[in-house]
This record gives structure tokens, sequence and C-alpha cells, in this order.
């Protein structure tokens, strides 16, 4: 799992925020790796390689409905160049996955949640579209991970 | 009058973001202006009210390529105003996470953005289709570099295991010793990168400068020592803002930093480099001589082959220090509040980061003070984009705005810690 973005630039945290959720869910010691706030091309293959599948979440850049919710998954669907041009990355996503492509450093398989940001600006806390947005993602990450057989923590509540 | 315009809308291959303007008149440069919107002193209000101990959590979250050096000059500053020690043990820890960083920093700047410059690329990706050896290689040193954060600050990102007087928990023996090939590996292959880099076509670029950069009496500088300068500047930390000031220039939002009386100066690896060549290692001394540098680096197109040395360095270093690796018996002294102020320099990959924090007898951050090196070389950026444009005014505009781009791409700068955005636009009259 990798979120992208930082979460003290308000929306741009909403990948954060979905990882804190699955925190709350998944069993410690598990076959699942968390990454935050990777914030360049060669960061992000790294973290990838290797994996049978991996989930990125991301903000995408305001301008259109927020919280709207894009889910690529790569092996149908092309990632958009400017996917994740929303914070300060240097090179991004996209650079992650054709340099990845190029070096055959990519995952088995690899599925992006882009969520439309209401803002980025400096300051802690989701706006409420994205908010709500990130429960939704939360909920399709975790149907997604059904085929890995992952049981909730036994202590696990509510996901915030 | 005729005005050319030229705009680009973003600089590509530097972190975050930033708006360049040239104006030209009559054959001669009037004005350049790097203009870095940054966002209002975010972390620093941020801090104000939070608990000490809260500060290494918060301060690694400035900047997701360096968070190491965020947290190392915000533990020594605090510690500094609590009045506590760490055990060497803890020191060499904490340079053992420092050579970390430098690697995975400095090869990621190295490989994905200043390469394709000297190769003629546009970017890593059109590199990376000509070069995948190149790249991959780059991509295992990052790893390497990112491998030893995990083992030490807990994970590669936003370490979570440094704490004010130390760490939560001390990596096992065996943890290190696991990663002594990786290192070997490494050190070889910043060897192949120095000789490589070595064979590259760089312009033509020398001007005086003003580096400054820190100083100990034993061992290539990260986390301690004095401030030193190419014109004498001997001091200790804390004199600090004695000797440098920051200010509000109109064309920018980024605080420009000088030194009082005397100007513009100049940090990062060609700084630590040029007054430093006494703590090279022998193998690094004699790549820097093979490579030309043996009086010293005064063009910053050349910066790419100070990083290789500097990641040799670094990987040297580390594997003395894994060798040398005794876990120690504690691994924090226990802060105990007091009021008090508390400075620390340490250098950054990208050149010293000065942090001064006033904390309350309740503990509580009173007021934080973060001097990143991007912010203490903006100035400089700017009088050498005023000499660089001024000596190539016959070209394009569009190999110009390349080599002006390039040109800050010598520095690193690391703008996401202080800025937002950037466009370029060179005005001809």
């Amino acid at each position: 799992m990798l979120a992208l973005g930082n979460r003290f630039r308000r929306d741009d945290g909403i990948g954060a925020h979905v990882l804190d959720m699955l925190r709350t869910q998944l069993p410690d010691g598990g076959t699942i790796d968390l990454f935050e706030r990777i914030d360049d091309a060669l960061g992000i293959i790294a973290s990838w390689e290797n994996a049978a599948l991996a989930v990125v979440i991301d903000a995408a850049r305001p301008g259109r409905e927020a919280g709207r919710i894009d889910r690529f998954d790569h092996q149908i669907d092309l990632i958009p160049h400017d996917l994740a041009a929303c914070s300060s990355h240097g090179l991004g996503l996209a650079e992650a996955v054709r340099l990845g492509e190029l070096l055959g450093r990519m995952p088995e398989r690899l599925i992006v949640y882009a969520v439309q940001a209401q803002s980025i600006g400096n300051g802690t806390g989701l706006s409420g579209p994205v908010l709500l947005a990130g429960r939704e993602v939360f909920s399709r990450v975790w149907n997604d991970l059904q085929g890995f057989n992952i049981a909730p923590r036994e202590d696990a509540g509510r996901a915030v | 009058m005729n005005t050319k315009t030229i705009k680009v809308d973003y600089l590509a291959r530097v972190e975050g973001e930033g708006a360049l303007h040239v104006a030209i008149d009559a054959g001669k440069v009037e004005s350049v202006r790097l203009e870095i919107f940054e966002p209002p002193r975010f972390f620093e209000a941020f801090l104000r009210g939070r608990q000490f101990v809260e500060t290494p959590d918060i301060v690694a979250r400035i900047c997701g390529i360096c968070p190491v050096a965020y947290q190392m000059s915000s533990v020594h500053a605090l510690e500094n105003a609590l009045g506590l020690e760490v055990s060497e043990q803890v020191r060499a820890l904490r340079r053992l996470l420092y050579c970390g960083e430098w690697i995975e920093s400095h090869v990621l700047h190295m490989f994905m953005l200043h390469a394709p410059d000297f190769l003629g690329y546009e970017g890593s990706i059109e590199m990376a289709r000509d070069h995948p050896e190149l790249v991959a290689r780059g991509l295992e040193l990052k790893k390497a570099g990112n491998a030893l954060i995990r083992a030490i600050g807990g994970r590669e990102i936003h370490p979570v295991n440094i704490r004010v007087g130390g760490f939560y928990k001390a990596p096992e023996t065996s943890v290190l010793r696991e990663l002594r090939d990786k290192m070997l590996w490494a050190r070889d292959a910043a060897i192949t990168t120095i000789r490589w880099a070595s064979q590259l076509d760089y312009p033509e670029f020398e001007r005086q400068y003003e580096y400054v950069a820190m100083s100990h009496p034993h061992e290539y500088p990260m986390n301690e020592g004095r401030l030193v300068s190419s014109a004498g500047l001997d001091i200790a930390v804390d004199a600090y803002e004695e000797h440098f000031e920051e200010i509000h220039v109109p064309h920018s939002t980024a605080l420009h930093s000088t030194l009082r009386q005397r100007g513009v100066y100049f940090v990062g690896p060609m700084a630590r480099f040029n007054l430093n060549t006494s703590r090279l290692t022998p193998i690094a001394a004699e790549l820097s001589a093979e490579s030309g540098l043996d009086r010293g680096c005064h063009n910053p197109f050349k910066s790419l082959l100070v990083r290789g040395l500097e990641v040799l360095l670094a990987c040297e270093e580390a594997i003395r220090l894994i060798d040398a690796y005794e876990p120690p018996v504690d691994c924090a002294e226990d802060p105990t509040p007091r009021a008090g102020t508390g400075f620390a320099c340490t250098e950054a990959p990208r050149g010293i980061l000065f942090h001064r924090y006033e904390i309350a007898d309740t503990g509580q951050i009173r007021l934080a003070k973060i001097v990143p090196p991007t912010s203490q070389n903006q100035a400089v950026i700017e009088q050498d984009l005023r000499e660089l444009v001024g000596r190539n005014l016959a070209l394009a505009d569009e190999p110009l705005r390349h080599l002006c781009e390039q040109s800050i791409r010598n520095y690193d700068p690391c703008i996401s810690c202080a800025t937002h955005f950037l466009d370029l636009h060179v005005d001809r009259r």
C-alpha cells in the first residue's frame, strides 16, 4: 500500500488517511507493507517491486468535482501522465510506472486510486467530500485485498 | 521596444515548485528573480504549543526526501536546550542514519534529476530507454540508502525511531551486519558512478563564492561541528543568528539568507567538499584527484561529481560504523523538560540546516525557527543565473531556458521545503 502526498497539505493527505484506516484493520506482522509519502519515482519502484499487488492512493490536483474517485488497474488502464502532479513530487507516479516498465520492476498487479482534492494548502484535515471519498476508497481497497485471504485483526473496530 | 517572453509551465526535475523571471534590456541582464511562493512558515507555527518530544515526528514531514536531516537538526537543538548529552553509541548510530539519507537523496538527484542534463535527455524516462543499466544502478543505490534508514529509523520515509535523547530502540548488531554486503556493493557502485560522471561534458562556469559548511576536527561533517566559511568565518553554531540573517525580498515569499555585512553565500555538497578536503577518505581523495577536483570544485555544474564523492564517503563511513557498532546500553537519555533555548546545525544533503527552539518549563515549544539549505541558496542561485544569462545572451530562448533550469538543478533545490510552484519567464527588451 503506497500513500503518496503529504498529510500536512490537507486533501493531499488522503492516501495517509486511508492507510490510517487500514492500520486499524490489518493484522500485525502480516504480508502487507504500508508506505506513506514516497516522494519520488525511484522510491515508489523500490517499494512495489516484487509485490503481488501494489495499491497506490493519491490526491489529484483540484479542478474537478472534489471527492471524485478514479480507479486505474494497470492491467487494463493507462495511468494518466499528470495523475500525481498534485503535490511536491519531483518525479511521481506516472514516471514510476514508465520507469518500472522499462526496467522490469513492476508489481504483478498495480491499482491506483486518485481522489480529486478540494484544497491542498498547508494544514491538517481533509475536506468534507474527500473525507467521505476516503471511506469509499478504504472499502474498495479492502475488496482488492480479498484475493489474498486477509482477515481483519482480532481487535479491529470500525475503521476511523 | 521589442519584448519576447518565454514561459515554461514548470521547472522540470526540481523537487517542489518555483518561478523564474529574467529581464534582458538592450543586451544586458537587468534582473533575475527566482520567485518562490513559500507557504506561510507553516511548520514553525505548527510546532508552537506542541510538546518538544513531538518535534522529530513533525519536522520529518517537512520533506519527503530529507526527513532525517530535519529530525537530526531538531533533536540536537532540543538536546542543546535541555542540556542533554547522548552517548558515543547513539552519536555513531545517528551518523550511520545520516549516511543512509545522504546516499538516497544524492542518488535520487544524480541519476533521476541531474544526469539527463548531461546526457542530452529531456528527462529520466527517455534516459532510461537508452541507459537502463545506469538507472538500475541508481535504483539499487537508493535502495541501499533506504535500507540503512529503515534499519535504524524504523522506516525509510519519516523514520519513527528518532527521539530527543537518542532512539526508541537500538538495532540489533545482526541487522546492521546484514547490510554490510549491500554497503560494500554500494561503495563499488559509487566508484563506478564517479568515474562515469568524470567523463561527462560540463559547461565551463566558475566564479567566486563564499562557501559555508560545518567543520569537524576528526570527520567529514554531518551532525556536529563548527560553522566555517571560505572567507574566514569560524563560529559555534549557537552564534549562527549573530552572523546570518534572513531578509524579505519583494519578489519571493521565501526569505533570503545573507551573511551580515558580507552578503550572499553558498551551502551544500560543493561547499562541504571545498571546506573539508582534509577529511576525505583515501579512496575519495584518490577519485577526487582522478576527476580533476584535487584543488576543489568551483563549477556548480560539477556538483554531480561532488555528490558522487559524498555518496562514496557515506558508503565508506557506513561500513566503518557497521563494523564498529556496539548497541548502546541505553538507547536514550530520558529528557526532563526545562525552560531553555537550543540551537543546532547539521549537514542536510543540500547544505546546512539550522534549527532554534525555545522551550517553556512545561516542555511546550514556544518558538521554532527552521532555516533550510535551499532558502540559504536562493540568492546564490539568482547570482549564478544572472552571470550565466549574461554570458549566453546569444543563445535562443529555448536553449537559454534549458540552461537556466540546469543551473538551478545544480543546487538540487528541495523547494518543497520552502515553496509551491514554478514558471519561467524571459523578457527581452
